[in-house]
Order: structure tokens, then sequence, then C-alpha cells
């Protein structure tokens, strides 16, 4: 059964079920398939694909992500992100909207699902947590501002050619400021207010999808059609048709690069939303079961006519306050969404595309999360730094060049931590003598206690000698050190011999080099590479207060005995 | 201050056994009023209740939690009889819910298929063949039914304390055993024994009241404090919290309720 259930996931939740899961999942699942109509088709339209194309993703890509991810509650499908991460992939490549861009999107889609299933299968969740929090924000702030500016001309009824660029794109609509079409930015600034009066006081409700009636009714009064105002094509009322990416060497060659980005994205978006809602529903999430479901789902996908989704934070969260108890709220919502669009398809020919645009640029005001903006740049310098270069880099050049560059940033930053472990000079507590506490410097003469905070290996070396060598540089008689090794989690071999190398230059100086609080599997890499013999097994101690005692019963240095205010209370006692 | 429970088959007359035993220990003998009584308590028909404690549970049971709701009911008109003390129970389900109760002697009656046959070809005035396709088609079903809800085979003997076969004894032999076990101090009434019934009547009367509307709610009790395992979405914490607490307020014996919200199960 063990092995059944790592095989099918859904089969762990299935005995929850109940006629009360049931119910609460299928009044989730019918408010998420609600929520997700007019984002499906915002979506797409993101992504240069036909409406209808993000509507079959929101049905088939949730589904079986849900039934094979971790989450309990993540909902999938198509979202910002990828949407505009495909656009850009692509739109160099094809004709937006064009056969030949599907059938692009729908191989780029197959790649990105085998990419995802293969991290998951290897094993590779964690790699996803080296992305940091701010390289999301960033990005996804940066990607609303591209997705905003992208919908303007709609919002404003300009007619004007795409560009690849963002500033071209704002220098374009500057340029075509005079012939904005006043009926398109009624319809586009009545939709707007709608749905933002629903999320401010009825955030529960289906704004989105009321705004848009509305705006198809504001369209219908002024007359859309005949002052210029452009109208969707009507969906095709049928359920996702079969497809087929292409699966050539050529293709393959020409799209891996770029679904390579899209996996990836897509993976860290579905478990840090996953994540997210998880710390809320207490439930532990398995980062690579949700990549294997996130890569099974855009495989499938792809030959079900779904370009490449993820998990939404709308929708998850949305999902979760429904009251949602298990991922068949996402299989009813994909339910549920199918029967819509069979029976209400028809009906979008009504809508006005800037009354679209007036949704797309609230889905897109959403995504820049300003609460996390504001607590990264007030906490710390370097993830602002790391932010503000994601966003940059966003705007600034191709979206997949933006995640890179975040990421090996965020990486930078880490090992750059890492290889820096702080170095805390201790002194006795004058309150406790027998504790130790951080402090500048001491005015003992002989003696000097460090505690290292960090791990000693081939990368903190150099930081950590540089400063054992500053000690004689300021201080040339302090040449007894102890250090305090409790912060030490790990020595590989070029630590090991730093401090065989760091023992002898202090014996040279006529003091030497002691250890305390060792832990135990720093202590067996010492004693395994014969390291210890040399730095002397006697000079290893247990606790900070036999160590001193030791040490300091040892040194016998001229300046010790003129001290008239020492240090140690063992110092005291000496005559 | 003794209780006995009688598991047994049909026409394995472990009614008359029951009978005699209680006739000489001058303790209540009782069996199918519990039905009657948790009828008349919680306001459903009689047939329901015979129906959800003899028949295994189907696959809609599953999910409807039909069975599940009479057999709470049942459970708690038996366990708050069952604390009168002093008392003899032959019939379906006793021992599966007394398995955590030291002092009570549960029992089990084996009698031979054949002898069977003919004790209810005698009283039904069936054919033999009927009789028997009725007898084991009768035991498969109450087998089914305390595995499914319980996880019990009502044929494994390590549920049962004593189990006597009819076919080597005859039924004064089996009373005299079961008295004979009856005196050892194990099975005599105790105030922590007796605590311990309190405590798991107390937990049946407090997932009977809960039942309509949280069908899979966990109890346990200790002197009067609830602990409750309620499943539902913790963004409903604070509803559910105040509806179980509206349903289980006016239960005797509860003094304080503690709601545990259990939001998922994940089974690896």
């Amino acid at each position: 059964m063990t092995f059944l259930r790592r095989i099918f996931p859904f089969l762990r939740w299935w005995n929850f079920l109940g006629w009360d899961t049931v119910r609460a999942d299928l009044m989730a699942g019918l408010t998420g398939a609600i929520i997700v109509l007019p984002q499906g088709v915002a979506f797409a339209m993101i992504a240069g694909l036909p409406p209808e194309y993000g509507l079959y993703t929101a049905i088939v890509v949730p589904l079986v992500a849900a039934l094979f991810g971790s989450s309990l509650h993540l909902i999938s499908g198509p979202t910002t992100a990828i949407s505009i991460v495909i656009f850009s992939s692509l739109s160099p490549m094809a004709e937006p909207g064009s056969a030949e861009f599907i059938r692009l999107a729908l191989t780029l889609t197959f790649l990105a699902g085998i990419f995802q299933l293969i991290f998951g299968l290897a094993r590779m969740g964690i790699l996803v947590n080296f992305v940091s929090h701010s390289v999301i924000v960033g990005f996804t702030a940066g990607a609303a501002i591209l997705i905003a500016t992208s919908q303007l001309r709609h919002v404003f009824g300009i007619r004007m050619a795409g560009s690849e660029s963002f500033f071209a794109d704002w220098l374009n609509i500057i340029g075509a400021i005079s012939s904005i079409n006043p009926y398109a930015l009624m319809v586009a600034a009545g939709t707007l207010c709608c749905a933002v009066l629903f999320k401010i006081y009825r955030p529960r409700w289906p704004g989105l999808l009321i705004a848009m009636i509305i705006g198809s009714l504001i369209g219908l009064f002024l007359g859309a059609e005949s002052h210029g105002i452009r109208l969707m094509e009507g969906l095709p009322g049928r359920l996702p048709p079969f497809s087929m990416p292409d699966i050539s060497l050529d293709t393959i060659r020409e799209l891996a690069p770029k679904a390579f980005p899209v996996a990836l994205i897509g993976l860290i978006e579905a478990l840090s939303i996953a994540r997210s809602i998880a710390a809320n529903s207490r439930q532990l999430i398995d980062g690579n079961q949700e990549f294997i479901g996130q890569g099974v789902s855009n495989i499938c996908g792809s030959f079900f006519s779904c370009y490449a989704g993820s998990g939404s934070f709308t929708r998850s969260g949305i999902n979760y306050h429904a009251g949602a108890m298990t991922p068949l709220s996402a299989v009813f919502s994909a339910v549920f969404l199918a029967m819509i669009l069979l029976l209400v398809a028809p009906l979008t020919e009504y809508l006005p595309i800037p009354a679209m645009g007036g949704v797309i640029l609230l889905v897109a005001f959403s995504l820049i999360d300003f609460h996390h903006i504001r607590v990264i740049v007030r906490t710390s310098k370097q993830e602002a730094a790391i932010l503000l270069t994601t966003f940059a880099a966003t705007l600034i050049f191709d979206l997949e060049f933006a995640i890179y560059a975040g990421v090996l940033m965020s990486l930078f930053l880490y090992l750059s931590r890492t290889a820096h472990p702080e170095v805390v000079n201790l002194i006795p507590d004058p309150d406790a003598p027998a504790q130790l506490i951080a402090q500048e410097d001491s005015r003992c003469p002989a003696f000097k206690i460090i505690r290292v905070d960090g791990s000693l290996f081939f990368g903190a070396v150099n930081h950590v000698v540089e400063f054992l060598q500053s000690i004689d540089k300021h201080l040339p008689c302090k040449c007894h050190l102890l250090i305090v090794a409790c912060g030490i989690n790990f020595i590989d071999i070029t630590g090991a011999e730093m401090l065989v190398n760091e023992a002898r230059r202090r014996r040279g100086l006529r003091g030497d080099l002691y250890l305390c609080g060792l832990k135990q599997n720093a202590r067996d890499v010492l004693e395994r590479g014969g390291y210890l013999d040399n730095i002397g097994a006697d000079h290893i101690f247990s606790s900070e207060t036999e160590a001193i005692a030791q040490i300091l019963s040892t040194i016998d240095n001229p300046e010790c005995r003129t001290c008239r205010s020492p240090l140690f209370k063992e110092c005291e006692n000496r005559e | 201050m003794s209780i006995v429970t009688i598991s047994r088959g049909s026409y394995s007359r472990g009614k008359e056994i029951a009978e005699k035993l209680a006739g000489i220990l001058g303790y209540e003998c009782i069996s199918r009023e519990i039905i009657l009584e948790a009828s008349e308590q919680f306001n459903i028909p009689e047939i329901k209740l015979v129906r959800a404690i003899h028949d295994a549970p189907s696959v809609l049971d599953r999910f409807s939690y039909g069975k599940e709701r009479y057999i709470a009911f049942f459970r708690a008109a038996f366990l708050k009889r069952l604390q009168n003390d002093n008392l003899i129970y032959h019939g379906l389900a006793g021992h599966a819910f007394l398995q955590k109760i030291p002092h009570i002697l549960k029992v089990r009656i084996i009698a031979n298929l054949d002898d069977r046959v003919t004790e209810e070809v005698k009283r039904e005035n069936i054919s033999a063949e009927q009789a028997r396709h009725m007898l084991v088609r009768d035991d498969a079903e109450r087998r089914k039914w305390s595995m499914a809800l319980y996880g019990l085979d009502t044929w494994d003997q390590r549920f049962y304390d004593v189990t006597l076969h009819l076919d080597t004894m005859r039924v004064a032999d089996a009373v005299s055993t079961i008295i004979h076990v009856l005196q050892r101090p194990c099975f005599q009434t105790t105030p922590q024994s007796l605590e311990m019934l309190d405590d798991l009547s107390l937990i049946a009367q407090v997932e009977a009241a809960l039942v309509r509307d949280f069908p899979k709610a966990k109890a346990d009790a200790v002197k009067g404090v609830v602990y409750l395992s309620i499943r539902g979405s913790l963004v409903d914490e604070k509803r559910i919290t105040a509806q179980v607490n509206r349903l289980v307020e006016n239960v005797a014996g509860v003094k304080k309720v503690n709601v545990n919200i259990v939001p998922h199960l994940i089974e690896d």
C-alpha cells in the first residue's frame, strides 16, 4: 500500500474523505471555477494564446496537479508569471495567437513538465530553497509592471504595434496619447472600478467575473463596436481537445533552454504558495512530490491543449479560505469550469477587450506584494539589493534572465555569508565570572578567547585566517588563543589544516592554540585526519571553564606577573 | 458487583445462558431493550438501529455515515445502561464497545453449526438448507460489521476473556463456568474501573450529541473534561468550536470541552 501511495499520492488522503469534506470541497470548487473563468481568459491573452487555452489549462492542469501533488489546497493552472514568460520566450519565434505559436507553447509546456518531473524524481525539491523570497517578490513585482504595461493599449483603445522592450512600449503609449479612445477608456475604467469595489467590500464574491459582466453591459450601452471598441472572439463551447506537442529533436533543441526557466518559475511559484498556505493549514509539504505533481500536470496538459501552469496564489488562497479540505476541491473546480465552458462560452463574444484589460490591471496590481517589499527593504540591505536587481532585470532583460540573475545573486550572498563566519571576542562576565560574554577586546595581555559562529570549510578559511592574523598585528603578546568551537557545525580538511597551521604558528610565537566545546562530528574529522595529534589532544577541552583554568595555569608570561587588574578570576590566585 | 457481556452467533443458546446466569446472580439481563431505549432517546426508527448494528456498512455508508450515526446512538444508550452495574448483556456489538474496560467479563459462546441449524429449523419452521444458508450469511455479516467499524474480528478469541464451546458442555456447565470466573477479583467492579466506564459513557454521550453534525468527531474524557477532535478546515475553527460547544453543553456530566480541529489526514 505504501508503494501504491507513493505512485498515487491521492491515496494518502483518500481515507479522509466523507460527505462533510466532499460538501466543503464542492463549495470551494464552485467558487474556484467562477474565479478562474476570467483569469483563465486574461492569462491566455497575456501569454499570447487564444483565450480558450487559458480555460483548458484551468481545467486539466489543476485536476492532475491536485491528484499527484503534495499540497491539499494548492490550485494550479494558468498564472501571470508563467504566461508572461511564455509570451516573452515565444513571441520572437512566432506571431502570438498563430497556429505556430500554439504549437510552440504546447511543446514548451511538455518540456517544462519533463524538467519538473525529472527534478521531482531526482528529489531536487531542496534546490528551490535556494531561491530566496526576495527574488520571487522582485520578479513578481516586475512581472506585474510588465503585465500592466502590456494591457495599457487595450485600456486606452490605442492601436499600436507591440514591441519587445518595456521602455519602447511606454514610449509608444506616450506617443499615441492623443489617439486615446474615450469609450474604451470608460469601459476599462468602469470594469476596473467595479472589480476594485468588489475586492474591497465583497472579497469572497467572484468580483472579477461580475466586473467583466458589468464591463460588457457598459460596452453594450455605449455601442461598443460602433465606437471602435474591440470585442473578444466567442469561445468555442467544447472540452479541452486532444493535442500533440512537437517532440522532434530540432524543436526540443530550440525550446529546451526556454522551457527550463518556465519549469523553474513554475516550481518556485507552486512550492512557495503551497508552503505559504501550509503555514496556516499545518500541513507538511513534500517538495519533491509537489514537483512531480506539477511535472505530470504539465505533461498531461500539453496533450490536452493546455499551456504551462503552476500554483496560483489567488485561487489557492480563495480555495483554502472557502473551506476546501482536500484536493477534490480542485477536481470539482475543473468539472464546474468544464460545465461553464460548455454552457456559457458563446457569451464571451460580448466581452469588450478594454474590460478585460481593466480586470488584468487589477490582477497585475494584486501581484505586487507591497507588504513584503516594505519588510525586505526595512530589514536587510542585501535582500533589498536582490529584490531591486531582480525587479530591474525583469523590466530590462528577458524574464528568464531576471530569475537567473536573482538566483545567482541570492546564491552569491548566501555563499558570501557562509564564507564569512562571525568571529566574536569573548571575555568573562564581570557579574558572573564563570560565563563568557561578547565584548570588543580584553585587557588581558597574554590570552585571547574567540568564538567562531559558522562552519570552518574551504570557503570560510581565508576569512578566519585573516582574523587570527589580525590579532597578532594589533596585540602581538596575545599568543595564547582559545577558540570556543560550539558554533562550528562542520570542519572540512582545509579547515582542519588551517587549525593545525595556526597551532604551529602560535607555538612559534611562544603561545598556543586551544579548542573547547567542539562538536562530535568536527572532532571526528580532526581525529580521522590525524590533525588532533598536531594540535594536541590535551589542547581540546569540553567546556570553557575547564579550558581557561588549564590554559591560565600553564601561561608564564612576564606581563602577567606585573598585571594589576587581572581579567580572569584564575589569575587572582596566582603568585 | 460485575458486568458480563455475552457474544454469540444466532441460535447458539447464548440467550439461554445469559438468562440463567442473570437468574442465579440476581442481575438484570438485557439485550434488545437497548435498541428500544436508543430509539426513544434519540428519536429514530428502531428498524434503522437494528440494521445499523447488524449489517456491515455499504460503500455508500462510507460517505453518508448513516451507520456510524445509529451506532453512536446505540452505543450511548448501551453504555449509559451499563453504568447501573450488576447486569448481563447478550447480543450484538457489546464486546466491541468495551475493550478498554478491564472488569467487564467478555464471554464468547460458540456452538456447533449442525446444532444451530437444528435449533433454527425447529424455531423458524424452515428447511435445514435454508437455515444453514441463513446462519452462514449471518455470521459473515457480523464479522464484516465488526471489521469495518472497529477492525475487530468477532471470531478472534483475543477479544474475549472466556470462550465456551457448547459442543462439549451443556448450558448449565457454561453458566457454572462463567460464575466461577466471575468470582475472580479482576472481574469485580472497582472505583477505578467504574470511573473508566463513566468516562467511556460520557464519551459515547458526547459523540452521540455531535454525530449528526460531526459524524467523524472523536471524543476522549477524563472526569468530565472532554477532549474533542473534530475534522474541519482551520478557517472555520471559531464557527466549529462554537457549534460544538452549543451541541455538547447540555450533555450531562460534561464539565469542560476542549476542541481540536483536525484539518487533514495524510497516510504514508
